[in-house]
C-alpha cells in the first residue's frame, strides 16, 4: 500500500497503457470519489446515473491508456473526460426525458437519492439530506458549465489554470462563470444562508 | 467584474462545505472492473465472429470474380465466332468475276450461240459483281 503512495498517476497510468490492469485498479480507489462526486454534482439524479456515468470516464480512461501523454497532470486528463462524458450523457438525458422514483417524507420534503454516507445519526441525516437537497436544487439551476466551473473548484478544489484547462477556456471565463454562478446559488439558497 | 462581498463569499462557501460531494460507493472499483471485462469480452467475440466469417467471405468474393471473368470471356468469345460465321464471298468467284472482266475488255466471245446469250452472261456476271460489292460493304459495316 505504501509503495502504491509512492508511484505517481502518470507513472500508473503508463502501466495501465501497457496492460497493467493492477495500475488501473489504483488509479480506480484513488480517484473513484472525485470522479464519481463530480459525475453526482453535476447530474443530480440518482446515484445510479452517476455510477454509470463514473464508469464510463474510467473505461474511457482505459482505452485511451496506450495513447496517454503525460504532458498534463492525471487529474486534469480525467477530469476533461469526466467533463465531456457528463455533456455528452446530459445532451442524451435531453433526449429521453425520464423521471427519476422519488418519495416523500411525513414533512412533505423529498429525500436525496444520492446515499450521504458522512452522516451520523438520523437527525444528521435529515438536516443533511434537506441541505443537500437544497444545495443539489440549486445547483440544478445553474446552467452547465457555470455548474461544472463551480463543481470543479468548490469540490474538486482545483486552481483556475487547471479549470480552464478542462473547460478548454480561459481564466478570466472561468472567474465570470464562477462568479455568475455564486450570484444564482445565494439567490437560489438564501433561505438557508439566512438561517446560519 | 463587481467585487462580492467577502462575508457573502464566506457564507456559502462554509453552506456548501456542510453538503459534501457524494463519496463513491464501496462496490464502484469491483463493477467497474466487472464492467470493463463484459465490454472487452464483448467486443473479442465481435472480432471473432468477423475473423470466422472472412473465409466464406473469401470464398464468395473468389466465386464472383471467377463468375466475372468467364462471362467476360463467353462474351468476347462469342462475338468472335458472329464474325467468323458472316458470310463470305467463295474465293473462285472472284476469280471469275475477274476472268469474265477480262474477256469482256479482250473482245472475247464465250463459245456458244449469238451474241444475246452473251449480253445475259455479261448481265449475270454484272449482277455478281454488284453482289460482291455490296457484301464487302456489308461485312465492314459488321
Amino acid at each position: 500500500m505504501e509503495e502504491e503512495n509512492e508511484i505517481t498517476d502518470e507513472m500508473l497510468m503508463l502501466q495501465v497503457g501497457k496492460g497493467d490492469e493492477d495500475a488501473f485498479a489504483v488509479l480506480v480507489r484513488r480517484h473513484q470519489d472525485m470522479v464519481y462526486g463530480t459525475a453526482a454534482r453535476m447530474l443530480g439524479g440518482s446515484a445510479s446515473e452517476a455510477e454509470d456515468v463514473a464508469q464510463q470516464v474510467f473505461i474511457k480512461a482505459y482505452r485511451a491508456a496506450s495513447r496517454y501523454q503525460p504532458t498534463a497532470k492525471f487529474t486534469t486528463w480525467l477530469l476533461t473526460i469526466c467533463r465531456n462524458t457528463v455533456f455528452t450523457h446530459t445532451k442524451l438525458r435531453k433526449r429521453y426525458i425520464t423521471e427519476p422514483l422519488e418519495y416523500e417524507t411525513d414533512e412533505g420534503t423529498q429525500e436525496s437519492h444520492i446515499a450521504d454516507v458522512n452522516a451520523s445519526n438520523p437527525s444528521d441525516q435529515m438536516m443533511h439530506g434537506e441541505l443537500e437537497t437544497a444545495i443539489q436544487a440549486a445547483l440544478d439551476l445553474l446552467p452547465e458549465k457555470q455548474r461544472m466551473a463551480l463543481v470543479l473548484r468548490q469540490y474538486d478544489q482545483l486552481e483556475y489554470e487547471e479549470i480552464a484547462r478542462i473547460m478548454k477556456t480561459s481564466v478570466s471565463s472561468i472567474k465570470s462563470l464562477l462568479f455568475r454562478a455564486r450570484d444564482t446559488l445565494r439567490e437560489a439558497l438564501k433561505q438557508h444562508l439566512s438561517a446560519t | 467584474m463587481k467585487q462580492e462581498p467577502q462575508n457573502d463569499h464566506d457564507d456559502l462557501d462554509k453552506m456548501l462545505a456542510r453538503a459534501p460531494m457524494p463519496k463513491a460507493p464501496a462496490w464502484f472499483e469491483a463493477r467497474l472492473i466487472a464492467r470493463l471485462r463484459r465490454e472487452q469480452a464483448r467486443e473479442l467475440s465481435w472480432w471473432s465472429k468477423v475473423k470466422r466469417h472472412s473465409v466464406l467471405w473469401g470464398v464468395c468474393t473468389v466465386t464472383a470474380a471467377i463468375v466475372v471473368v468467364s462471362g467476360a470471356c463467353l462474351l468476347l468469345g462469342s462475338k468472335y465466332a458472329s464474325l467468323l460465321n458472316s458470310p463470305s464471298v467463295a474465293a473462285n468467284a472472284n476469280d471469275e468475276t475477274n476472268a469474265a472482266q477480262l474477256r469482256r475488255a479482250g473482245g472475247l466471245r464465250l463459245p456458244g450461240k449469238s451474241s444475246s446469250n452473251n449480253e445475259k452472261v455479261s448481265a449475270a456476271l454484272d449482277a455478281f459483281k454488284s453482289y460482291q460489292e455490296d457484301n464487302s460493304l456489308w461485312s465492314d459495316s459488321q
